[in-house]
């Protein structure tokens, strides 16, 4: 078995590193581990950062946007014939041990697609971050009939079916809502697992803000149309 | 409400014009879209302070019995019309870009499994 851990990055060169390093060399069930850092066109160090501590580095020669960063890590992993993938991101939000977490469903076929859940009780949590993935919630049932208590985490496994299944056109962070349409319908099996979050000022400064939110609604509202699936 | 309007369409023409010019010095737009925008939004601006020559446009059409409802109608149906054309054509560039993108991203790993068989 092989997994490969995607990471979408664009100008990360803070926390790119750690990030890195704190990754697991060896999980149980799986023979090889290898990380794919996507380089979505940064200006800063994080290409030179990424080459040295990543097994792949895929470059985006533009800044995309981080769905298409995904889509491209998911495609680089299917390329290398991986039976899961686990997308986490470059910010150092996400816990390493909770990659263990998120695949045991997939490791024991209960699963196709894991999302790693964020608590919203925390009182680090900016408010505006819980009234915009409230929001967001709202938005992807109200698409894609399909409720989830964190439809934006970016810290998601997939199994092998799901990898191959799923057909995403995203370029922006309506990728999260966009997952939760296609495990809908594709009938891919949807499992949440609580995560922890490590909120520093870097983190809460980085991601989506609300006002994103009438955007990201377009985009989705597009894709559901589009649906030329 | 109508002076609002007014200082709106104002304020909007001299930032589309003023982006415009910043975009024709940094050599991004050419002289012609930039003339182009520049007395379109003139335009604009003008019709929103004296509408006069709007009342004057609808009676020289006095003949085919147009109304003022008619005549923004109309303007609504183009303008969406447009607005979706744009829409969807920069929707469809963005995929388009982002395929490109995405195969020149992957480079990598495709060289390395050619060079592995």
């Amino acid at each position: 078995m092989k997994l490969a851990i995607i990471i979408p990055a664009y100008n990360e060169e803070k926390t790119l590193k750690s990030v890195l390093l704190s990754l697991p060399k060896k999980i149980d069930g799986f023979s090889k581990v290898v990380s794919i850092v996507v380089n979505d066109g940064s200006e800063d160090k994080t290409w030179s950062i990424a080459n040295s501590y990543a097994n792949y580095v895929l470059t985006h020669v533009i800044n995309m946007g981080v769905g298409s960063a995904t889509i491209t890590g998911i495609e680089g992993a299917k390329m290398l014939n991986v039976d899961a993938a686990i997308t986490i991101d470059a910010d150092g939000q996400h816990h390493p041990k909770d990659i263990l977490k998120l695949l045991k469903p997939i490791s024991k076929q209960k699963a196709d697609i894991v999302i790693g859940t964020r608590s919203f009780l925390k009182k680090d949590m900016p408010i505006i971050k819980i009234i915009g993935n409230w929001l967001m919630n709202l938005l992807t049932l109200i698409i894609f009939q399909k409720w989830v208590s964190d439809s934006q985490s970016g810290m998601k496994a997939f199994s092998k079916k799901a990898l191959d299944k799923m057909k995403l056109d995203s370029i922006g962070y309506e990728i999260c809502s966009e997952i939760i349409g296609e495990a809908k319908s594709r009938k891919l099996k949807v499992v949440e697992v609580p995560i922890k979050t490590i909120y520093t000022e870097y983190s809460k400064a980085k991601g989506q803000s609300i006002v994103n939110a009438i955007n990201i609604f377009t985009k989705l509202l597009t894709i559901k149309i589009s649906n030329k699936k | 409400m109508i002076i609002f309007s007014k200082i709106l369409a104002v304020f909007l023409a001299f930032l589309v014009i003023s982006k415009s010019f910043y975009d024709f010095r940094k050599k991004r737009e050419g002289l012609f879209v930039f003339l182009f925008w520049t007395i379109a939004w003139l335009f604009i601006a003008y019709v929103a302070i004296k509408p006069g020559l709007f009342y004057k446009l609808i009676n020289s059409m006095a003949s085919e019995n147009i109304g003022i409802g008619t005549f923004i109608g109309i303007a609504f149906v183009f303008l969406f019309y447009v607005t979706y054309r744009i829409y969807v054509k920069a929707n469809r560039l963005e995929i388009q870009i982002r395929e490109i993108v995405m195969k020149i991203g992957v480079k990598d790993i495709e060289e390395e499994i050619k060079n592995r068989k």
